[in-house]
């Protein structure tokens, strides 16, 4: 053998004697005595200081003499002699690079499984691709091991195409497959031969059965309902069969998420939920201590499982609870561990390391990927303070995840909507010790006789918080501008390159999905990755929020640019292209570009305001006159937000309209309102009026009946028109109520609040109501006089007529 | 913005209307500073006296209110009349009485709320004074001076309020329609049923109460104001579709960490084999490399299988070392990715090296005959279409040469291949070459022939 270059890595040729010798530290670490390994292993660095394996068979067996406890250690030294290597290669490198790697590929495989316990996914798949790809797969035993734990990590950044390949591959090497067989050559039978020397039966059963759950995985993540089902039927019959292998994986555990995976991907969630059970499963194999450590975790999965499904039903709050109990299974499972080690490790030897966590530990615990999922369900619980916490808290494992910054952002955007009414709400209860449902009527009035007032309650116009400094992480307006600016600086490139080749494709009159347009692909760790309309999407709602809260800052301009940007993406959601023409209208009236506003603000362009991209081709029937109509015929429209509006106030003034005929509506109301502003208050009338009648009886925004009162006392009409605006708490609708101005006057007013308490008799609409005050007002004005002091009508009690009446209405 | 508790009742002491009555117009600034109220507080203070001059219920006194004008003057008097914030107050109040109903823009107070009550001749007069040419005589007088002196409508020089109503137009059309837009959210609503108050509070003195919570607090209603605003819907939750991670267990016991087995094995030989071969697959090694590297792989039969020649690279070994690949195939034999082999030789680009290759392994080992046939109509079909004269010639040359030796060597039989080749010499006949490869297939034929009729 030539031992001149082997003077390359700075080492000498090994004797004989030496050989032998690393073969028994082999043998004596294979048996676990790390002490007796560590003595040879010292010995034959003497003679060989810097040869790379022996250092890393050294920092191995330290890193397992301490139970696998020092995790920073042993990546250090493996850091280290990598470098080492890389430096010895710095020559001739383009050549002998991919050649040194698969050279010393335990150390890299190594390397890649303690990133892999440490949850660093995307580089452990880096590592392991680059080794894969440079060997050539013969059926070895250590080749084995890279290709599962590369196929494990596929399934884990959810890259179902890639595990597959790896998988049909490990299929075809180690186990030659019956199916592919037959056509192949003959040569495969001395194969056969040889494959079943290297492994032994109950071990390549052992593989085939892992590679099974593996594939149904696979399968699951890519929605192939009819592969997926096929498969698991197998693992469930291998695994009855079977349960007699020793080390064997805990089958039957496994395939109850499986089928309950299943059959929550298939959308069938009660039949997720009761496969899953009532409780978390337990292994009937538990004498193996692989299984032990495994089971530790399975109540996590179980209850992160069962609130993924409480979700998908719907039941956010119940999900959030279930949420709670998994992350507390995971904490009490990592306590647990953390104990047993202390147990193990017994001696005082030992005490000061076990204050670190071993490595197992550090792979089953799942808190992050909990976090996020909790993050979520309390934000569509409407929770949202709570929900910041918790994604806040998981920023740093995922901060390249654009989805996390945006949901962050929505968690602020939600807090400071609805707490704006919470604290104005509050404080009058303070001031006025007036009930909550106060602050649904939009006036206050003070003084008494002569002196009395009505004071409107506006809008508070500006809901961001006082906070000095942003970058602290407070649900607040301001950290909701931070976090889109985060997510706008990862989703923009891809989504240019992806809007370059669906140009591309256009123009080339391609018109389905191409493979081009979903190469395109974003990584959201932990959940899937981000690709083609979806990535659209995303972009899309991270543009509206960004919107959204540029306008709650005054940023009036950027609101713009984000609202102009949004409607030129090329495919957008009936939800996105209506606010972002109600944004860019706003901010260019605050730009005083009242004429260019009125452009955005045409309700003909507005025929969904759905939020999903798929039924953006699904017109719904726009309807000016009759609301009730309308109303019956977009349930299915109001069906799909059930889900997402639930938790947002009706009267808060920031609430997204329920169905179509009231997203004209609140536009109406725009419109009416920059027309307002151009002084032409005739056609803001006559379009408020119109608005009024798309909403019908039912519940209108604040705004509008602020915009009411404003034409009243600016637009020509008198003050007593407005406040009796104001105590109707509805908005002008038709000519018949404009005849009560005839009767003008402040008693009028006293009958109409009078008339407001009476029993509605009638159906819907604004003109029984109107009947009903008229018809009060010509007999019941005395007894409804209002009592001094009391602010002229008792609020609670109007209220109440009013749900009364609505709820009427929706009968 | 709003005034204080404390500062309201200093404000409200110093306009008391026994106090002002008497009180000489110039000590005003003096009176309002002892009051506590600096030049920064004079906008405050200002807002909160048009608000009260505005709601002229809570102001019984006549003193008082021309009183109030005049502080609203006062308190800018170092600046032109046009830089007063508050001079549209003047200008409203200057307006020909005869222009009751003011409805012409946003900038004037509605005629129907909020207005503030017209003044008295004598106030007029005074008032058109003040703004035109201040006199010191005129603020030597005081608040009962003036409303008591008798000036008829006649006598009044109206001060000409278009130049600064133009002034004020001006300045304000650099504001946004929005920001003009706002009007007070206070509306007098008298309680015609109970005008007194039913006695509870004495009406004849102003309402402190009520003063204080209009003009005082965070969020005084006389700070607030009412202007059309926009609905701005705030975006629903991004739809949640597999966002949320189902999770599956993962069996991470099956993942352990490995054993460096290639510990003190001299693995350095092997290490030197890889990088000659990868060297081999960029450039043409020199013969002492070239001579290491084969001898380095025969000296292990195992070698071969871990020096990274896999099949795609296969061509760039073949075309820049022939020898290498021969050897290299021939140890290959064995493997059961031979054919993958073969079919990237067969399929490769046609060139002398690979020619030399095929031919080597034919003499050296038994190659499978669909093999060698797949080829040999590859060479034939790349001669043909190569366009390139001299290299098609050359190309010719050495199929020719190559199909001999081959057919003189017996590895193929040329029945099966008889046509084909036929053909090609037909087609190339003007090469030497070809001929002689045409008369060697006839001679075979007939030799043949001659055989199968013995």
């Amino acid at each position: 053998m030539s031992s001149e270059s082997a003077n390359k890595t700075g080492s000498t040729a090994f004797t004989e004697d030496e050989q032998h010798v690393a073969g028994n530290a082999h043998n004596f670490f294979k048996a676990g005595q790390y002490d007796a390994t560590l003595g040879i292993l010292k010995k034959l660095q003497k003679m060989h200081t810097s040869d790379p394996r022996l250092m890393h068979n050294r920092a191995l067996t330290e890193f397992c003499k301490t139970h696998q406890t020092k995790v920073s250690d042993f990546r250090k030294n493996l850091v280290k002699i990598q470098k080492m290597l890389q430096q010895s290669n710095k020559e001739d490198e383009d050549i002998v690079g991919s050649v040194e790697k698969n050279n010393y590929m335990t150390l890299h495989y190594n390397q890649a499984l303690l990133l892999y316990n440490m949850h660093q996914y995307s580089d452990t798949e880096n590592i392991l691709e680059g080794l894969y790809e440079n060997c050539d797969l013969t059926e070895d035993g250590f080749l084995l091991k890279i290709c599962l734990l590369l196929a494990d990590t596929h399934l884990l950044v959810h890259n179902p195409e890639k595990a597959g390949c790896v998988i049909a591959n490990i299929e075809k090497v180690f186990l030659n497959l019956e199916e592919g067989n037959t056509n192949q050559k003959g040569a495969n039978n001395e194969e056969k031969a040889k494959s079943t020397s290297l492994m032994s039966a109950a071990e390549a059963e052992n593989l085939r059965l892992y590679l099974r759950y593996l594939k149904s995985r696979c399968y699951l993540q890519q929605k192939s309902i009819k592969a997926c089902k096929r498969e698991i039927k197998l693992l469930a019959s291998s695994s009855a069969s079977t349960s007699t292998v020793q080390r064997s994986f805990t089958p039957n555990v496994a395939s109850v998420f499986l089928k309950s995976n299943f059959e929550f991907v298939r959308g069938n969630y009660h039949k997720a939920y009761k496969l899953l059970g009532g409780s978390p499963p337990t292994t009937t194999s538990g004498n193996s201590p692989n299984t032990a450590a495994f089971q530790d975790s399975v109540s996590t999965i179980y209850y992160n499982n069962l609130a993924v499904i409480h979700f998908n039903m719907g039941k956010y709050n119940l999900g959030a609870l279930y949420m709670q109990k998994a992350l507390h299974e995971n904490d009490a499972s990592v306590t647990a561990a953390v104990k047993q080690h202390h147990q193990t490790n017994g001696g005082g030897r030992h005490q000061q390391q076990s204050a670190q966590k071993s490595l197992s530990v550090l792979q089953t615990n799942k808190r992050y990927e909990l976090l996020y999922n909790c993050g979520l369900q309390l934000l569509h619980a409407g929770k949202s303070v709570p929900a910041f916490e918790c994604l806040v808290a998981v920023v740093p494992a995922f901060h390249s995840n654009p989805r996390l910054w945006l949901r962050l952002a929505e968690c602020c955007v939600q807090k400071c909507t609805n707490c704006g009414m919470e604290e104005e709400s509050a404080a009058n209860g303070k001031s006025h010790k007036k009930s909550t449902s106060q602050s649904q009527l939009m006036y206050t009035t003070i003084g008494a006789g002569s002196q009395r007032k009505v004071i409107v309650n506006t809008i508070p116009t500006s809901i961001g918080g006082k906070t000095s400094n942003i970058a602290t992480p407070a649900p607040t307006i301001e950290f909701a501008s931070l976090c889109l600016n985060n997510a706008l600086a990862l989703l923009h490139q891809p989504v240019q390159k992806l809007e370059t080749i669906l140009e591309q494709n256009r123009s080339n009159g391609v018109k389905s999905e191409d493979q081009k347009s979903s190469s395109v692909i974003v990584q959201c760790h932990p959940g899937p990755p981000l690709r083609g309309d979806q990535l659209l999407h995303l972009y899309a709602s991270v543009l509206t929020n960004s919107a959204f809260v540029s306008l709650q800052l005054g940023n009036t301009l950027l609101a713009l640019h984000r609202a102009q940007t949004l409607l030129k993406l090329p495919k957008l959601s009936g939800s996105h292209r209506y606010l972002g023409n109600m944004y860019a209208a706003e901010a260019l009236v605050s730009l005083d570009r009242i004429s260019e506003a009125i452009q955005y603000l045409s309700i003909d362009k507005i025929n969904s305001i759905s939020c999903s991209l798929e039924e953006n081709g699904k017109k719904s029937p726009t309807s000016d006159d009759g609301s009730q109509k309308s109303g019956t015929d977009n349930s299915s429209d109001q069906n799909s937000h059930k889900g997402f509006q639930r938790h947002r106030d009706v009267i808060t003034p920031w609430h997204y309209p329920a169905n179509v005929s009231y997203a004209h509506a609140y536009m109406i109301v725009n419109l009416s309102t920059s027309h307002c502003l151009r002084s032409e208050f005739e056609k803001a009338q006559r379009l408020l009026r119109q608005a009024a009648s798309l909403l019908g009886g039912q519940r209108f925004p604040p705004q509008a009946l602020l915009l009411a009162v404003y034409l009243g006392l600016n637009g020509g009409g008198s003050a007593s028109d407005a406040i009796q605006l104001l105590h109707r708490n509805t908005l002008p609708l038709s000519p018949s109520q404009q005849a009560l101005k005839g009767n003008g006057g402040l008693r009028a007013i006293a009958a109409v609040a009078a008339g407001n308490l009476l029993p509605n008799p009638g159906g819907s609409g604004g003109d029984s109501s109107a009947s009903s005050t008229s018809s009060s007002g010509a007999g019941r004005s005395k007894p409804g006089t209002p009592q001094p002091g009391s602010g002229g009508i008792t609020p609670e009690r109007t209220t109440k007529g009013k749900e009364g009446k609505s709820k009427r209405n929706r009968r | 913005m709003s005034l204080s508790l404390k500062e309201l009742s200093n404000l409200l002491g110093f306009l008391q209307e026994e106090e002002i009555v008497n009180q000489q117009f110039d000590s005003f600034s003096s009176a309002l500073q002892k009051s506590g109220f600096n030049k920064q507080d004079h906008f405050r203070v200002g807002c909160a006296v048009v608000i009260l001059l505005q709601h002229n219920d809570l102001w019984p006194g006549q003193h008082q209110r021309l009183a109030a004008v005049y502080l609203l003057y006062d308190m800018y008097r170092s600046e032109p009349v046009a830089a007063n914030p508050f001079s549209s107050v003047f200008i409203h109040l200057l307006q020909p009485s005869t222009e009751e109903k003011v409805t012409s823009s946003n900038l004037t107070y509605p005629a129907t709320f909020g207005k503030i009550l017209s003044l008295s001749t004598p106030e007029k007069a005074f008032l058109s004074q003040l703004i035109a040419s201040p006199s010191k005589d005129l603020l030597k007088k005081t608040p009962h001076m003036v409303l008591s002196s008798k000036t008829s409508e006649a006598n009044v020089q109206a001060y000409d309020v278009s130049g600064l109503q133009l002034s004020m137009v001006e300045k304000q059309s650099q504001l946004a329609a929005i920001n003009k837009a706002g009007i007070s959210c206070v509306i007098p609503y008298p309680d015609i049923h109970d005008p007194v108050g039913n006695g509870t509070e004495n009406s004849g003195k102003p309402n402190v109460k009520l003063m204080e919570s209009l003009l005082t607090g965070n969020n005084a209603p006389t700070m607030r104001n009412l202007r059309p605003e926009f609905i701005r819907p705030a975006p629903p939750l991004h739809p949640c579709t597999d966002e949320l991670l189902w999770m599956n267990p993962t069996d991470n016991a099956r993942h352990t960490f490995a054993w460096d087995t290639s510990m003190a094995e001299n693995t350095n030989t092997g290490v030197e084999v890889k990088r000659l071969m990868a060297k081999a697959f960029k450039t043409t090694l020199t013969v002492p490399q070239q001579q290491q590297l084969l001898d380095e792989l025969n000296n292990d039969q195992k070698l071969i299988y871990h020096v990274g020649l896999t099949p795609t690279k296969l061509p760039d070994l073949v075309e820049n070392n022939p020898l290498v690949a021969i050897e290299a195939l021939l140890m290959l034999m064995q493997s059961s990715q031979i054919t993958e082999y073969f079919t990237v030789l067969v399929n490769m680009d046609m060139s002398l090296h690979s020619m030399e290759v095929v031919n080597r392994l034919t003499t050296a080992v038994e190659l499978p005959t669909e093999f060698i046939h797949l080829y040999i109509s590859n060479c034939i079909s790349t001669c043909e279409t190569i366009k390139d004269k001299y290299m098609q010639n050359r190309l010719v040359r050495l199929v020719c040469v190559f199909l001999q030796s081959l057919i003189r060597n017996n590895i193929i039989n040329v029945k099966e291949l008889f046509i084909e080749v036929q053909a090609f010499c037909i087609e190339f006949s003007r090469i030497r070459e070809a001929a002689g490869l045409f008369r060697l297939l006839k001679q075979l034929d007939s030799g043949e022939g001659e055989a199968s009729r013995r």
